[in-house]
Parts: C-alpha cells; sequence; structure tokens
C-alpha cells in the first residue's frame, strides 16, 4: 500500500483516543511526532512537509472545546467557525453543543481527514475545508473559534490582525491559549480558564493553565 | 481584564537573542553558532576536564600548554558536532515544542544539508587536531566517534541513559593520558571509570528540571525516575567520584598535597548535594554548572600533587 487515500492514512496512524480534558469526545490522535511526520512526507512523497499538528489535541483547541460542552449557549443555532482547526476537535465541541452548523478549516492536506474521521466517531456532522480564509470576510458566520494560533510570530500576527477585523463585524471570536508567546497583549477579554493536563515531552510541563480570550475589535 | 501578562521570554524558547551571539557575532554565522551551543559552554567544560584532569596526571611535571590547548579546541569542535547531530535527528520534534521550535533548523534559518555541511568541518577541525597526537590517542579519538554518534539514539532506547552519556562524556579522561604518554594505564583507566560516577551525579541533579535547557547533554527529563530517593544517589555518586580520584592520583604517584587540595572537590560535591533543592529550577541548572568549579579544583589538586 504505497499511496493510501488520506482517511487510511490517518486511520493507520493514529488510535482513537480522549483528550484529558474532555471525556466525551475521542480524537484519532498520534502518540509519537517523528514517526507520524516521515510517514506523511513518504506518503506524499515529498520533504518539507509541515508538521502533522492534526494529531495531537493541542492545550488551547482542548480548551475551547470544553468551553463549548460547557457554555453550550454560546454556540447553540448558531454557524460556527473551527479556524485552523487540526484535529477538528473545537468543531466537534461545537455541533455537541448544538451549534445550526459547523465549518472547520485547515490549510494541513491531512487535517481535512482527520476532522471527518473525528466528527465520525463523535455522530456529529461538520463540513471540513482546506482553504486559507485569512484576508476574507466570514459571511453567515455568527462565531469564530480558534484554538492554540499563536505559537509563531508571522501566523500570529497575520492572524490576529485578520480576526480583528472580522470581530469588528459583531462577530464573537473566541481564542483559546496556553500562554504561547505571540498572544497579542491587548484587545482582550478573559471568558474562561482551564487547567488541561498535557505531556511533559510537547509542552515542557504536566499541566498547562489555557485561557479562551475573547478578541476585541481593538 | 482586558489584557495578559506576557510571559517572560526566556520561558517559551531556548534561544537567547541576548546572548553573546545575538549581538556580537556577524549574523550569516549566528545559526551555526547556535547550531554548535556556543553560547552554552558547559557542556564543552564537562567534556574538558577528564582531558585535562589525564593530560595533567600524566605529564612527567607541569601539563604541557600546547596540548592543553589541542584538547580545549577538541572539546569545543566535538561538543558542538555532537549538537549538531542531535540538532538534525531531533528536527522534527524540535518544531512541534514552544521551546525548540526557534532553533537553526526547525525555524529554517539552516537546512539540513547545511547543517551537515557544518557537522563535516566540525569533525575535520576535530581531525587536524587528532592528528597532533601520538597513534595511541588517535585510535582513541577514533573509537570515541562510535559513541559520539550513538549517542543521541541510545538515550531513546537504553533504559539508564546517563551511563552511556558518562562513557561517552569521560572518554578525555583515557585520551589524555595516551595524548601524553603514547599509551594506556591503571591511573587513566580508573579515572574514566570514576568519572562515570560523576556524570551519573551531576545528570541526575540535570534531570530533575522539567526543562531540557542549557547546555543539551542531558536526555529527556523524565528518564530518570530515582525520585525522593535521588539525593542519596547523587551523594553515592560523588562519594565514588572522590574515592576514584584520590584512587587515580596514588596510582600516579601523586603526592599527598594532592589528596589534601581534593578535599576541596570533595567539599565542593558534598556543598552541592547539601544545598540542592531538588524542584527549584534555577537551582538545579545552577548546581549542575557548578560542577565547572569542581573541575578546576580537581585540575589544581593534580597541579599541587606534583610540586
Amino acid at each position: 500500500m504505497n499511496n493510501p487515500s488520506p482517511l487510511d492514512f490517518v486511520r493507520d496512524n493514529t488510535t482513537l483516543a480522549t483528550p484529558p480534558l474532555l471525556p466525551e469526545i475521542q480524537l484519532h490522535l498520534a502518540t509519537e511526532v517523528t514517526p507520524l511526520w516521515e510517514a506523511t512526507e513518504e506518503t506524499l512523497a515529498e520533504k518539507n512537509l509541515p508538521p502533522p499538528y492534526w494529531a495531537f489535541a493541542w492545550p488551547g483547541g482542548q480548551a475551547v472545546a470544553r468551553l463549548m460542552l460547557d457554555r453550550p449557549d454560546l454556540v447553540a443555532g448558531k454557524s460556527v467557525l473551527d479556524f485552523a482547526a487540526g484535529t477538528g476537535v473545537v468543531a466537534v465541541a461545537a455541533m455537541m453543543a448544538g451549534a445550526a452548523r459547523v465549518q472547520a478549516c485547515d490549510i494541513d492536506r491531512f487535517s481535512l481527514a482527520a476532522i471527518a474521521l473525528n466528527a465520525k466517531a463523535n455522530g456529529v456532522e461538520v463540513k471540513a475545508v482546506s482553504v486559507d480564509l485569512v484576508g476574507r470576510e466570514l459571511p453567515g458566520i455568527d462565531v469564530v473559534l480558534a484554538g492554540d494560533v499563536c505559537y509563531e510570530r508571522p501566523m500570529a500576527e497575520r492572524v490576529t490582525a485578520w480576526l480583528r477585523t472580522v470581530a469588528a463585524t459583531g462577530t464573537l471570536v473566541l481564542l483559546g491559549d496556553p500562554g504561547r508567546a505571540y498572544v497579542p497583549a491587548h484587545g482582550l477579554e478573559k471568558v474562561a480558564t482551564y487547567t488541561v493536563p498535557t505531556s511533559l515531552e510537547l509542552e515542557d510541563r504536566t499541566t498547562r493553565e489555557t485561557t479562551i480570550w475573547r478578541l476585541l475589535a481593538e | 481584564m482586558t489584557s495578559t501578562a506576557k510571559p517572560d521570554p526566556t520561558d517559551f524558547t531556548d534561544i537567547r537573542r541576548d546572548g553573546w551571539i545575538g549581538r556580537w557575532a556577524p549574523a550569516p554565522f549566528r545559526p551555526y553558532l547556535t547550531l554548535a551551543r556556543l553560547d552554552r559552554p558547559i557542556g564543552t567544560w564537562l567534556l574538558l576536564f577528564p582531558c585535562w584532569w589525564s593530560v595533567a596526571l600524566a605529564a612527567p611535571r607541569w601539563p604541557d600548554l600546547w596540548m592543553m590547548a589541542l584538547f580545549a579546541i577538541g572539546a569545543v569542535v566535538m561538543r558542538g558536532a555532537g549538537c549538531t547531530v542531535n540538532d538534525i535527528l531531533d528536527r522534527k520534534f524540535d518544531a512541534m515544542v514552544e521551546r525548540t521550535r526557534s532553533r537553526p533548523i526547525p525555524s529554517g534559518q539552516v537546512s539540513v544539508r547545511q547543517a551537515l555541511a557544518f557537522l563535516v568541518f566540525q569533525l575535520l577541525l576535530g581531525l587536524v587536531v587528532l592528528l597532533q597526537f601520538p597513534p595511541a590517542a588517535i585510535g582513541l579519538g577514533v573509537l570515541s566517534l562510535a559513541l559520539v554518534f550513538t549517542y543521541p539514539l541510545m538515550k531513546r532506547i537504553t533504559w539508564w541513559p546517563q551511563a552511556f552519556l558518562g562513557l561517552t562524556f569521560n572518554w578525555g579522561a583515557l585520551m589524555g593520558w595516551a595524548a601524553v604518554r603514547g599509551d594506556l594505564d591503571w591511573p587513566a583507566v580508573v579515572m574514566y571509570v570514576t568519572g562515570i560516577a560523576w556524570t551519573l551525579g551531576y545528570d541526575t541533579i540535570y534531570a530533575h528540571q522539567d526543562k531540557e535547557d542549557d547546555a543539551r547533554i542531558g536526555v529527556k527529563s523524565t528518564a530518570l525516575r530515582l525520585g525522593d530517593t535521588s539525593k542519596i544517589w547523587i551523594y553515592g555518586f560523588y562519594t565514588l567520584t572522590y574515592a576514584g580520584l584520590g584512587l587515580s592520583g596514588r596510582l600516579a604517584g601523586l603526592s599527598g598535597l594532592y589528596l589534601m587540595v581534593l578535599s576541596l572537590a570533595g567539599l565542593h560535591l558534598a556543598w552541592q548535594v547539601a544545598t540542592w533543592r531538588p524542584d527549584d529550577q534555577n537551582d538545579c541548572l545552577d548546581k549542575f554548572k557548578s560542577n565547572r568549579w569542581f573541575g578546576w579544583l580537581v585540575l589544581a589538586a593534580i597541579l599541587a600533587g606534583k610540586l
């Protein structure tokens, strides 16, 4: 099997597991970074692929998903976008919380397959799209959710500048952040905080205090 | 609340922008100097001292300064080579971790090919240094490559990677002697085995940080789980270190003055363990780094033993 479909690839290289903060949800997750990454490069016969973020339940995303399950009123009946979705855990939680519809977007090719499988594993429907939405208008979206998007300066600056313009149109924008370096220093309103159990290997500590911020227009 | 406290910049990356490399080195060289960890010299000191001790021990009277300088250069380039190999092998993992994401390879400042070229350059420098030595030392140097290159792999496999680290980091105790005398003898062998106990001690202190921060000579911090008994273990390792160095010097015919000065080095080790606070990250790093002073004290003891 030299060239499996993305769905098969995700299934073959992950196991169904429950993220620590979300006993209600099951996700296709990997346990080790390097073998998975090498497998993606081998499958696509390409070097210098981006890291397989879609196979890990990052603390920012877990916290936003937890908030959805704890405060379904935030998204119930609404049209929701899970931005830079990765596993799609936030989209899954938003659907479980009663959102009218949820779109998940991520620029990673395997992420789409992971989102589809994770939605199915939890019996919900999520529309996954592989486009870079940054800079675009989001007509018809009531709520934008983003977990852990401020770990790199160029991406964090680009994304938060755009999301502020989205917030300016009256859309609710929530960011889940475990204390990453490039979270904006102002124009944020704290919504909730969770202590997310993490792996020492990926996060250097066994828990991360993770805050969900409402991003303000300015 | 409308703002968030910015984390201390040193919390999220192990690259120092305010270090001497960032301030003084020409921009094109910076990623390479960082790759070789030239801004974090403790790993080099720990590699170098067994060489210097052994050179001093083997010397007829005073150690040859040229020989000492050769080992210093060799320690810098070989430690740099080890770090480069490590960063090449770990590049994928490093890219996913906030602390290591801005290292030269995962951040794209240096390609894998460039890193390999830099590795070859360092190894060639090491070879030039090695070829200044007599055949026995050259043979030992070639043999050490097997350890240097398997260490980054062994740290993932072996149950007690610190022991393997000790085998690697103290090789200089054999090489120093061979470089001076052209052969191997018991004082050097005893010093080598002793050095492994020293490494087990300091690396256990190092492993108590949850960040694999400064020297990057250690292993994944969860590797060594001696738990609450760590202090007792380290007392044990350090006692062996003290006794072994004493034996090595006596076998080499050093005078009683050696043991007197060596007892200061022993006191330093006792101070390290007695005042060590395992739960304090900074203290772990400070105590680990203080082994540099232990290195100087032992060297002073050997020189005193020649008086």
